[in-house]
């Protein structure tokens, strides 16, 4: 028999050395897809939970613009049922304030500072009694007190002595005017 | 045989793989198959289904109402407002062990552990997931709540950490002003609908609008998305009250209702010029905030739906017609006798005046006068200014339910209408209606038509415009000002003596009335209706005032006497608040000295003699010059009250030096003959000694 030559195929060896780099093309062009395509799964899971996370913080911060709205609402109430003229009289009157009928107030007269005595109490005086009428006016600012000096405190003390003593002058005019008033009723 | 074999083994082997590979296919397909048979099943047949179930797992249906709208007075203080507040309810279905969850509630709550778990249990029964527990309560409470209630072991996201209980956010309407100008505001129900006063007439306007939330929950209850319906905001009313003004009107009001033990009591104080209402004042008067409180007694809104014969202060109505055509002035004479007779009905004065001239005629109050005069002005053109003056329709304020009281047209008239009206019976006003007249009179002639809101705002920036009021020259400026000069002369000489102010100058007319008798079907003799409507300065007037006092019993019954000085009070007292000017010095403050009594009734006889025969027309006992006191306190003549007086320049404390003791006026035998008996109660010392002998 002949023997024939069977040729091989060599193009198979070429192909398959052709193919091999094609084949590996495709699996790195699958791995950077299939790369691409997790990490595009893993960015929008991410910005899904960010988003998430962005909705909870939203809508927490959303009640607590609702809430603080809710106080300033109600401490608005607050100062509103404080300042009402209702609730002033009852807090003024459980504090001791006293409710004033009309007429009953009187206001100093700023023009005329003389004080005048009224007579029912210049009668009402006993001829003995020495209290006076002081004209000092006290005012919210007192000068500081110093030390006196010794030769002061001993004046004082004679002042004193003497103010302890009727004075007579005093007496006089007092019963003067008493008679005055006597005569006139 | 041994390449055969290796063949039929290669063959074999080949067969193995392609049959279990085949296996492997047709599993995967059985089950990819089985796989998208349920899938087919799930989406399709169980879709809704599936769906609703999922929706309700992550999503959270709300319906939250947005606060109604705030009542502000003109100085923007809040009059009505809704504030939060927080209702505690239990979800019984996610309780496990009722029992304890009972406890630790009734501990916290402060109630009965019985009850709560009675409650709890039954509404575990049917599956109710909405038990109210706790209502109305502030932020304050809530976070107490949440804080003894906290059970660490359980994860919920929202508070309290408590199985089963929830909060709900709700509202309370709240006055914080309590009673005070209750009758303006009104209150609205539970649900947020207003029920009378600006609450119901501005219910469109203040409405808090339902807003839907569509909330999207994790598994852990937390809130990543949500979805509101957006909804226009509720509007803010602001009034033209002042909460000061008003206060003082109430306070003013309350005081001589309860020191005349009368019925009730109204004030209105009005700014002519802009036609607002300052202070609308009511007495007896309710709390909003307690509705259960509230009974028609206290409820009705006398100002603008209580209708009444005004009595002598229509005679401003009289005069002022007459004086429009040009039939009279002022300073003319008039003869005025002791009686009258029209259309056999006889009219008669307390106090015959004689020839004088009109203003002294208004002063004293003289119904013949007032009736002759109306004789001359003519049926027509007496019409026609009592409905220019606003008689008959309604003002116009914003404030629901409010009467245009009775004004018969001339042809219903019988033949003594004419003068029963210009004494102001046969006519049904309100007392917004005469304060309006008294304010046209005030503002030169021109009617402005009142009202009580201010602005509507939409937001803070957008205010909702509101149309002007309505402005028309009733009577004019002339005759406003003749009948300025009358009314002014019934303060310093007239009836009016009590609404003298201190600094200011002041004019009005007081008006004592029969009221009529439902049940009588006729005026009744022993009711009387006082009142004093004017305005101050007098010159320049800045605000109306109208004082109406209904059944007075203790003290006196005439305008002046009751409702004087509650004029006297509020003016006193809004006028300097007002920057007004005091206008008046010592010299010139009229020293009160007496009381000239009003001529009351509607006299005798006539087409509707039957009617008013018993009630002839009766001359109030003679009076001292007391103002109102409360019970057990003395009366103090007012000739002998000192007074402050602003002099401009310096106040100074001025004391009269007038006689103490109360001066009478001798009373007609007639008129005490015809006084019914036993009715009126505040008999002066003359009388006493009278009937004595």
């Amino acid at each position: 028999m002949r023997e024939r030559s069977i040729r091989r195929p060599q193009a198979r060896t070429v192909s398959s050395a052709e193919v091999n780099p094609l084949t590996w093309r495709y699996l790195i062009v699958m791995l950077i897809c299939g790369c691409v395509l997790a990490a595009g799964f893993f960015f929008a899971a991410r910005q899904h939970f960010s988003s998430m996370e962005y909705g909870i913080n939203n809508s927490r911060l959303r009640k607590q613009l609702e809430d603080l709205e809710s106080e300033n609402r109600r401490l608005r109430h607050l100062r509103e049922v404080s300042m009402s003229p209702g609730e002033i009289k009852k807090i003024a009157l459980n504090l001791g304030f006293r409710e004033i009928e009309r007429g009953t107030v009187m206001t100093a007269s700023t023009t005329d500072m003389k004080v005048k005595t009224a007579p029912a109490l210049i009668a009402a005086k006993q001829p003995g009694d020495n209290t006076k009428t002081t004209g000092v006016i006290r005012t919210a600012y007192q000068t500081p007190v110093t030390e006196a000096p010794a030769v002061r405190s001993s004046n004082n003390e004679r002042a004193a002595k003497q103010s302890k003593k009727p004075q007579p002058v005093n007496m006089a005019r007092e019963r003067t005017e008493i008679t005055t008033i006597a005569k006139l009723r | 045989m041994a390449p055969r074999a290796k063949k039929a083994k290669k063959r074999n082997l080949r067969q193995i793989v392609f049959t279990r590979f085949t296996l492997i296919v047709a599993l995967l397909v059985l089950w990819m198959g089985g796989i998208g048979v349920r899938l087919v099943h799930l989406q399709v047949n169980q879709h809704e289904w599936l769906k609703q179930k999922a929706l309700g797992q992550r999503q959270d249906f709300k319906r939250t109402k947005m606060p109604r709208g705030t009542i502000y007075d003109r100085n923007g203080r809040a009059l009505a407002m809704s504030v939060n507040v927080k209702t505690l309810y239990a979800d019984a279905t996610k309780m496990d062990d009722i029992n304890s969850a009972a406890k630790s509630i009734a501990k916290v709550l402060g109630v009965k552990e019985a009850d709560v778990a009675k409650q709890l249990n039954e509404a575990k029964e049917v599956e109710k997931r909405f038990l109210p527990l706790a209502k109305g309560l502030d932020e304050e409470a809530a976070q107490k709540i949440n804080k003894a209630l906290e059970d660490t072991t359980i994860k919920k996201a929202d508070a309290p950490q408590f199985a089963g209980l929830h909060w709900r956010d709700d509202q309370k309407r709240s006055y914080p002003n309590q009673s005070m100008a209750a009758h303006v505001i009104g209150f609205s129900n539970a649900e947020g609908v207003g029920q009378a006063g600006i609450e119901q007439s501005q219910n469109e306007n203040l409405y808090g609008a339902v807003i839907k939330k569509m909330q999207e929950r994790d598994r852990l209850g937390r809130v990543y998305d949500e979805t509101v319906s957006e909804k226009e905001p509720p509007k803010d009313v602001t009034l033209t009250i002042s909460t000061s003004f008003q206060y003082k009107a109430e306070q003013a009001l309350e005081k001589a209702v309860k020191a005349s033990s009368a019925k009730s009591g109204m004030a209105v104080v009005i700014d002519h010029k802009t036609g607002e209402i300052l202070a609308l004042a009511n007495y007896p008067t309710f709390d909003p905030n307690k509705l259960k409180e509230i009974t028609p007694n206290n409820l009705r809104n006398e100002v603008i739906q209580s209708v009444y014969s005004p009595g002598s202060v229509f005679k401003l109505i009289t005069y002022g017609s007459a004086l429009e055509k040009n039939l009279i002035t002022p300073e003319g004479m008039i003869d005025s006798p002791n009686s009258i007779e029209v259309a056999k009905h006889k009219f008669t004065d307390s106090h015959p005046i004689g020839r004088a001239t009109y203003i002294k005629a208004m002063a004293v109050s003289s119904n013949v006068s007032a009736i002759k005069t109306s004789l001359r002005v003519g049926k027509e053109d007496f019409y026609k200014t009592v409905r220019k003056m606003g008689f008959g329709s309604r003002t116009g304020i914003e404030l629901p339910a409010e009467t245009g009281g009775i004004v018969r047209a001339p042809e219903r008239w019988n033949g003594d209408s004419l003068a029963s009206m210009a004494i102001g019976y046969e006519i049904g006003v309100t007392a917004l209606q005469m304060a309006t007249a008294f304010a046209t009179i005030a503002n030169y002639g021109v009617r402005v038509q009142p009202r009580i809101i201010k602005e509507i705002r939409q937001s803070d920036d957008y205010i909702i415009p509101i149309p002007p009021p309505e402005k028309q020259q009733v009577v004019s400026a002339e005759t406003a000002r003749g009948l300025r000069t009358m009314l002014r002369e019934v303060v310093l000489t007239g009836t009016g003596k009590a609404a003298q102010l201190n600094g200011y100058s002041s004019a009005g007319k007081t008006g004592t009335a029969w009221k009529f008798d439902e049940k009588l079907k006729r005026v009744n003799s022993a009711k009387y209706i006082s009142s004093f409507i004017g305005f101050a300065p007098a010159e320049n007037p800045e605000i109306t005032i109208a004082v109406v006092i209904d059944e007075p019993k203790v003290g006196g019954r005439n305008g002046g006497q009751v409702a004087g000085p509650v004029f006297r009070e509020i003016a006193e007292q809004i006028l300097p608040e007002m920057s007004v000017k005091p206008d008046l010095n010592v010299e010139q403050l009229a020293e009160v000295v007496e009381e000239i009594p009003e001529t009351v009734g509607n006299g005798v006889g006539g087409p509707n003699a039957s009617l008013i025969a018993e009630s002839r027309d009766v001359e109030s006992p003679s009076v001292s010059v007391y103002p109102i006191t409360p019970k057990g306190k003395e009366p103090k003549a007012l000739s002998s009250v000192s007074k402050i007086v602003n002099t401009g320049n310096a106040e100074k404390l001025v004391t009269s030096v007038k006689d103490t003791k109360p001066k009478t006026i001798p009373i007609p035998k007639s008129s005490v003959e015809a006084k019914p008996k036993g009715l009126i109660k505040n008999k002066s010392s003359t009388e006493k000694k009278r009937e004595k002998t």
